[in-house]
């Protein structure tokens, strides 16, 4: 079912400069494909260059080795033009962590114009797109409202608007859930999967929450600048004691599973669901009943 | 608590005034304020009275809310008056008290003076503030003032730079009056006093709140040019807006009322051969 | 002295009185915290947790009713407000935005000089907060600003902790951490309870977190306590809880289908380290048990 690659890292290294001009290796030879219309997660601790790779992506920083292909244009070149990073960034849009420092309107309507404006599409046709927006986001009712006034969840789901109203055709989330509630994150962990279910746009979060990378198509761990893991959330979720020994955890049924294999029990590790986790479990005690 | 600090004097609303394009409401304000300085006699007073009324009466602003504001500056109008009427000399003396080496000389022309300059400085706090301030949201405000100044963009100068700083702040007042809160109660909780000690001690009692802010305002400043880096932000070459403002008829009408009441009103000459009014002459 | 760390009585507590923006964020609030446990408080962003919390020290005055520290009321004579912020010490959310001292030994130290404690006294408060954050002494002469965000949470907590609050009140003190991260810290916390023995309060969001971690558990709703009681009791209701739109711990659905289906696994198992012990037995040896 490959719909092609919609961005290709080949060998992308990058390195962090401290104040004392100490490098520190971010990046260590990361090669990833993401294919169009995916919805992958990317995981890993603090610190282990997942939002690095995202900036480079987006042509926020450049690479000291291997380049980054999106939807045909290398965007590592150095000599990328203004125009080309405009076209780059109207692809591919960013949410970041904190929903305050993203937002530039005093309402939420002029917010969500701020990305079209900058394109310079005629006023009637941002209308358009505005209000399509905020109504796909679901955010209508607070289009005249500050967005200061408004939570946690809901700013994000403005700053997912704004996007949306540029069109793009990928949408990456920096950790944009990692300031909100359990009700926030749920309300932009929806929102953004109905995106990419009915209008195809390729998503690449980035999160610590194993809940949210559970409902991702692919899951890629990135560990010490490289990539240590990548398959469906059940491929990697059953490598508990790997992904414990890199600082993450999984799904607490998924935990458990390997809990008792690892005490000797017989059980499959590929389960994700909590449903089909006492499934398994069942089937194995009724086994053990019958012997 | 900061939190309950607004922001500007806007008053949400759906009067006429409020409805005006920004752009005829900053024309019509800058009018009014040159003819509060014009106005030279009492009866130029009491049309502008009669207008300012008027206005107040078609803002739909409670009278209430408008004396409130401007009672932090009744101390200003107070004083300007006094000084008024003590310092202006004048032939028509009303007292002449000479007690050491003070002479107090009051005179109808010092206490005319006085009274003027206090209505000159109520008519034009009332006048902006019902004509734009607590009429116009501030974003508007921003708008009008950006597109107003935009011909000068041609000759050079960073009108839309200067705009979208102005939108920013607004934008970020809140939120950073919330954070002073925030961590004000953190310093709190750590003991922090700040309303106590003479003020060498108070104003060191800031430090820990002061380095705070302005770290976390770099990290804002920083995160948000990124944002907006992301979001195709190129200043102001090609930029489109959402929002347009279309002069209506209601606009004109408007500023046509507003002008033609300074030319009756004030034209040198005009009023007095158009009233017919004459021999009063030492009022004026 | 009162056998509770901190009673509510009556407390109400409004925002906005007399604007359209008037809402009542507590509502006639009876509430006693035992003394010498975690207890954990859990409700939606607006039920009232934040306004709990920035009454236990002072920083916020009930409207109605009144709140007592070990039986004294804050602002009486025996619990002076100050004497309150430093009997219930209060770790903010991303409490690191806080930080401004040049190293992170005297940003440490901030509370406890504002306590007014000699520099000897103040510099073992300071290395044993370190210790119990788990920070390295060779920091001491650090700038925080220099740290990881880790560190930085860890430095803003023991700045509270050298305090040597009798009461120990966080606010979501893993928020935006890695999973490891947050291990660490609540780790961190469950040791210095037991250690120490003080009454500590942690408001989370992570029903997995307060399953492993809290004794007791108040879960707010609309500005009042609708449950207070063992924190096993509390997700024993499990319909209650998401009648108001509240999680219980990841593990619960399994456990339910499990009993569902006829395996005999007891109720009360709301974290995966109980559930393995529970099931273990019935798995291993499964005609023993049946």
């Amino acid at each position: 079912m490959s719909n092609g690659a919609f961005i290709k890292i080949e060998n992308l290294s990058f390195t962090y400069k401290d104040s004392e001009g100490e490098g520190k290796k971010a990046l260590r030879g990361v090669d990833l494909e993401i294919e169009k219309e995916s919805f992958v997660a990317l995981l890993g601790h603090n610190g282990s260059g997942k939002s690095t790779l995202a900036k480079i992506i987006s042509a926020i920083l450049l690479p000291e080795e291997g380049r980054v292909v999106v939807d045909g244009m290398t965007v590592t070149d150095e000599d990328l033009s203004d125009e080309d990073i405009l076209k780059l960034h109207k692809k591919v849009g960013m949410v970041f962590q904190n929903p305050d420092n993203q937002l530039v309107a005093t309402v939420v309507e002029e917010d969500v114009a701020f990305g079209p404006e900058n394109l310079g599409i005629e006023p009637e046709e941002i209308r358009r797109r505005v209000d399509d927006a905020m109504a796909l986001m679901g955010i209508s009712e607070y289009a005249r409202h500050a967005p200061s006034k408004l939570s946690g969840g809901q700013k994000q789901r403005v700053a997912i608007a704004g996007l949306m109203a540029m069109e793009p055709q990928c949408m990456i989330l920096d950790e944009a859930t990692a300031m909100l509630d359990p009700r926030g994150r749920k309300e932009v962990m929806d929102t953004v999967l109905r995106l990419n279910r009915e209008k195809g746009i390729t998503v690449l979060h980035i999160t610590h929450h194993m809940d949210e990378a559970a409902l991702a198509d692919r899951v890629v761990v990135i560990d010490d600048g490289r990539v240590l893991l990548d398959g469906t959330p059940g491929e990697v979720f059953s490598k508990v004691g790997l992904m414990q020994s890199v600082g993450l955890e999984v799904l607490p049924q998924t935990e458990l599973l390997y809990e008792l294999t690892q005490c000797g029990l017989p059980l499959p590790d590929h389960v994700t669901d909590a449903e089909e986790c006492a499934r398994v479990i069942f089937e194995y005690y009724q086994s053990q009943k019958k012997a | 608590m900061l939190k309950d600090v607004t922001l500007g004097q806007f008053f949400p609303g759906n009067s006429l005034l409020h409805r005006l394009d920004p752009r005829i409401k900053i024309i019509a304000t800058v009018l009014l304020i040159i003819v509060v300085f014009l106005a030279q006699n009492m009866l130029g007073y009491g049309l502008l009275i009669l207008l300012t009324l008027l206005l107040v009466a078609v803002s739909g602003i409670p009278v209430k809310t408008i004396l409130k504001s401007v009672k932090p500056l009744i101390f200003i109008v107070l004083l300007t008056c006094a000084m008024n009427v003590l310092f202006t000399g004048g032939e028509n003396v009303l007292l002449d008290l000479r007690w050491s080496f003070i002479h107090l000389k009051i005179s109808v022309e010092g206490l005319l003076g006085g009274v003027k300059m206090a209505l000159r400085i109520l008519l034009l706090i009332v006048d902006t503030g019902v004509v734009l301030t607590y009429t116009t949201s501030p974003i508007d405000l921003t708008d009008g003032i950006e597109r107003l100044l935009s011909p000068l963009a041609k000759i050079g100068l960073p009108v839309h730079t200067f705009a979208m700083m102005m939108s920013l702040a607004l934008r970020f007042v809140p939120t950073l009056i919330e954070e002073t809160d925030k961590i004000m109660s953190a310093q709190k909780s750590r003991g922090a006093d700040f309303s106590s000690g003479n003020l060498v001690s108070r104003v060191k009692a800031l430090v820990p709140i002061l380095i705070p802010l302005l770290i976390s305002s770099f990290r804002r400043a920083d995160e948000l040019a990124l944002a907006m880096e992301c979001r195709c932000y190129h200043g102001g070459k090609g930029r489109t807006k959402m929002k347009q403002l279309h002069l209506r008829a209601a606009d004109i009408l408007f500023l046509i009322f507003i002008a033609l009441f300074i030319g009756v009103a004030f034209l040198p000459g005009i009023h007095c051969s158009l009233l017919g009014i004459t021999g009063f002459d030492f009022l004026f | 002295m009162s056998e509770y760390a901190i009673s509510f009585q009556g407390v109400s507590y409004f925002y906005g009185k007399g604007t359209p923006f008037y809402k009542k964020a507590l509502d006639g609030v009876d509430l006693n915290i035992k003394k010498g446990m975690i207890t954990g408080i859990v409700g939606h962003t607006g039920s009232g947790k934040s306004t709990l919390l920035q009454m236990m020290n002072g920083l916020l005055e009930p409207h109605e009713g009144q709140v007592l520290l070990f039986g004294e009321r804050i602002g009486s004579k025996q619990m002076p407000k100050r004497k309150a912020a430093f009997t219930a010490g209060l770790v903010f959310q991303y409490p690191e935005y806080q930080l401004f001292e040049e190293t992170v030994g005297k940003d440490i130290a901030y509370g406890p000089k504002n306590m007014g404690l000699d520099q000897g006294e103040i510099e073992v408060r300071v290395r044993e907060a370190m210790r119990f954050v788990g920070l390295p002494e060779s920091l001491l002469e650090v700038s925080p600003f220099d740290l990881s965000g880790g560190q930085k949470r860890r430095v803003a907590i023991a700045g509270i902790l050298a305090m040597r609050p009798q009461i120990l009140v966080l606010d979501e003190p893993a928020a935006g951490l890695d999973p490891k991260g947050r291990a660490e810290i609540f780790g961190n916390i469950y040791n210095y309870q037991k250690s120490t023995d003080s009454t500590v309060i942690i408001v989370s969001h992570s029903m997995d977190d307060m399953a492993k971690y809290a004794k007791e558990l108040v879960v707010m709703h609309e500005g009042r306590p609708v449950m207070h009681d063992l924190t096993k009791k509390v997700f024993l209701q499990d319909e209650m809880l998401k009648s108001i739109g509240l999680d219980v711990p990841g593990i619960t659905a399994v456990i339910k289908k499990l009993k569902a289906l006829g395996v005999p696994v007891s109720e009360d198992v709301f974290t995966v380290e109980e559930a393995r012990a529970a099931l273990l037995p019935l798995l291993k040896g499964g005609e023993d048990h049946a």
